[in-house]
């Protein structure tokens, strides 16, 4: 009786599962000016459990995160990787053209005589994929919640000799593999640095992949969305949550995006609608499982 | 009798067991963080939060919303650049050219207003002696009150218009300067929302009427209202000169261009040549009207860009095929947006086009 009565030190923090709406704004590339619904690429999101006195507020931090659309074509590490792919390390904005180049169909529409079936679908497929990446990282694409890091890669060479992550147009195998080379090194060094690959979408090249804001995928038109995080902190019986954004290295909350004050617990499940003070259209849903030592339910 | 007092023994030791478990119970300023305590990252006074304000995070917000229309004579209507909402009247006293309110639309929903054009003429649609008044429930003979507006889902709908639903949405408004205000549109799942134009009556609808069945498409973005959208009426006797001039049919339907000499306004941009983004140049379906005219009336078949009323109509146009642009006519830090197009039977499909930002340039268009 005592060993079954004996208790597991388990996991005492929260598991968060959080709905962020389509409205929410990305990060732009890096180098690039952020448009109307972006942000600086240099930026970063934090959650904040809030505690309300009469006379103040205390904003506990609880996790940090980044959103991106989940393709960049200006990202020089936005390469296929992995002993599956067709051209490793290439850039894939230079795909199709390698593959046309590969086939010897520049266009599949209308490929030679002489192609072969394989060919012609080779021709066609990276054509789609093409498409694919264009829609996926457009303003209607996916956009998804990424681990943060205040990192970034080497410097783009000025041409395909130089030192540095050779420019995306140099497609020889030797390029090829000092980009392999340069960004694997990047993600290495820096293993929160996150790069989104269209070949797999919940299964980013680097860094960490939590999920998706809400929306649409492109290609096939399902609904897409949700996002999953396992924080230290226990968080029963906090008095408010926020979402803010704020540049990298620099102090305070920085600019609230959203807030709001939690339902009351219904299976031990706290449900927080959050909203944007400024944008109505802008807001998220938060359900949190807190203190999963004492869950009994779910986990 | 002992087995029952065993029970309650056990029972009362497992539940001591059970809440030993916990041994960290933190005050009010810190959080449990990895089985420690730890202190707030920021604490905010709220002595700085003025009347009616409340303290959401570390900034004192309003406790109401900022105005409140009256709903029997006004609609609200903010501005999504400044948050200003204004109440416009739903009257008549400011004619025409008063203002059309645009309010924001329900949740997970989208409004689009805008003013409807006489597609030929380029003209602002309206009844005669217009005075801002909504269109009679019983269509009128002609003018923007014999017309009807559906929402779409505008992929849905190019791909078949034939079993294509109508999308749910508020009561449709019009009025007879021709502003119109399709509210509360429940998107589908393609990217884009379309707008379907046509006769109210049904025995109007198609080429008779006011109107051919006229479709345009719009960015779906929800819980956003879409302002000064233009929608059009294309008359038959407008078509009928098109075809009679060298163009196709209504019959085989059109993609019509419309491409804009910048970022806003309604400048027409001529020696624009129609391109498909993944075939180039077509050269054997594009269309384009006489050079200096200004109107929308005669295909000119010798010409191979746009003239002056910056228009070009396109035939056979697919969903397979790509996106639709152009060629010509901007700088080198501009290029022309591109659009999906199709051609279906019986319907002009409309689409402005403008000058956006070359991929890492800036366009000062």
């Amino acid at each position: 009786m005592v060993a079954t009565g004996g208790c597991v030190d388990g996991f005492r923090g929260s598991n968060l599962q959080l709905d962020l709406s389509r409205a929410t704004p990305a990060q732009a590339s890096p180098g690039a000016t952020p448009g109307p619904t972006q942000l600086p690429a240099n930026a970063h999101f934090t959650l904040y459990a809030i505690q309300s006195a009469d006379d103040r507020d205390r904003l506990f931090e609880v996790e940090r995160f980044e959103i991106h659309p989940i393709v960049d074509l200006a990202s020089p590490c936005f390469i296929d990787v992995g002993e599956h792919v067709r051209f490793s390390g290439l850039h894939v904005s230079q795909f199709a053209a390698q593959v046309a180049i590969d086939t010897g169909i520049p266009d599949y529409r209308n490929p030679p005589p002489e192609a072969t079936e394989q060919q012609k679908i080779d021709a066609a497929t990276a054509a789609q994929r093409m498409a694919n990446i264009a829609a996926l990282g457009g303003g209607t694409g996916i956009k998804v919640v990424t681990s943060v890091s205040e990192g970034g890669y080497p410097a783009v060479a000025a041409d395909c000799t130089s030192a540095g992550i050779p420019p995306a147009t140099c497609t020889d195998e030797d390029a090829n593999a000092r980009r392999l080379a340069a960004c694997q090194g990047a993600w290495t060094a820096d293993p929160t640095l996150w790069e989104g690959t269209d070949r797999v979408l919940t299964a980013p090249l680097a860094g960490t992949t939590f999920g998706l804001v809400d929306g649409t995928n492109p290609i096939n038109l399902a609904p897409v969305g949700g996002a999953q995080l396992f924080v230290d902190e226990d968080l029963t019986g906090m008095d408010a949550f926020a979402i803010y954004w704020q540049l990298d290295g620099t102090d305070g909350p920085g600019t609230l995006l959203l807030y709001g004050t939690p339902h009351g617990p219904t299976r031990g499940v706290v449900h927080v609608e959050l909203t944007s003070p400024a944008n109505p259209s802008l807001t998220a849903d938060l359900a949190i499982f807190a203190d999963l030592g004492q869950d009994e339910v779910t986990f | 009798m002992h087995n029952r007092w065993m029970i309650v023994v056990a029972g009362g030791l497992l539940a001591v067991l059970e809440t030993s478990c916990k041994t960290t119970d933190c005050g009010d300023g810190t959080i449990e963080r990895g089985g420690t305590c730890v202190p707030a990252e920021e604490v905010v006074g709220n002595a700085m939060c003025g009347p009616f304000t409340e303290l959401a995070g570390d900034q004192c917000v309003p406790m109401f919303p900022p105005t409140e229309c009256d709903p029997g004579s006004t609609t609200a209507d903010t501005d999504p650049a400044t948050g200003v909402t204004t109440c416009i009247g739903t009257g008549t006293s400011a004619g025409c050219g008063g203002a059309f309110a645009c309010p924001a639309p329900a949740a997970g929903r989208q409004t689009i207003c805008g003013q409807l054009y006489d597609f030929e003429t380029s003209t602002r649609f309206q009844g005669a002696s217009p005075t801002g008044a909504q269109c009679p429930t019983t269509p009128t003979a002609d003018g923007p009150c014999a017309l009807g507006i559906r929402a779409y889902d505008a992929v849905e709908f190019a791909t078949n218009p034939a079993t294509a639903v109508p999308r749910t949405t508020a009561a449709v408004y019009i009025d007879d300067c021709g502003r119109y205000r399709v509210p509360d549109i429940e998107p589908g799942t393609s990217p884009f929302i379309g707008l379907g134009i046509d006769d109210a009556l049904p025995a109007n609808r198609g080429p008779a009427g006011v109107t051919n069945v006229v479709g345009v498409a719009t960015p779906k973005v929800v819980d956003t209202s879409t302002r000064e959208f233009e929608a059009f009426i294309v008359k038959m006797s407008t078509t009928t000169q098109w075809q009679t001039s060298g163009g196709p049919s209504i019959a085989a339907g059109y993609y019509a261009m419309v491409f804009r000499a910048a970022s806003t306004g309604m400048g027409a941009k001529p020696g624009v040549t129609v391109v498909n983004q993944a075939m180039g140049p077509i050269m054997a379906n594009d269309f384009y009207f006489t050079p200096a005219q200004t109107t929308r009336q005669t295909v000119d078949v010798a010409q191979n860009a746009t003239g002056a009323n910056g228009t070009a109509l396109v035939a056979g146009a697919a969903l397979a095929h790509g996106g639709y642009s152009g060629v010509g006519g901007l700088p080198a830090e501009c290029k022309w947006s591109g659009h999906p197009g199709v051609t279906l039977a019986g319907i002009v499909f409309i689409q402005v086009l403008r000058p956006v930002n070359q991929t890492g340039m800036t366009c000062p268009l």
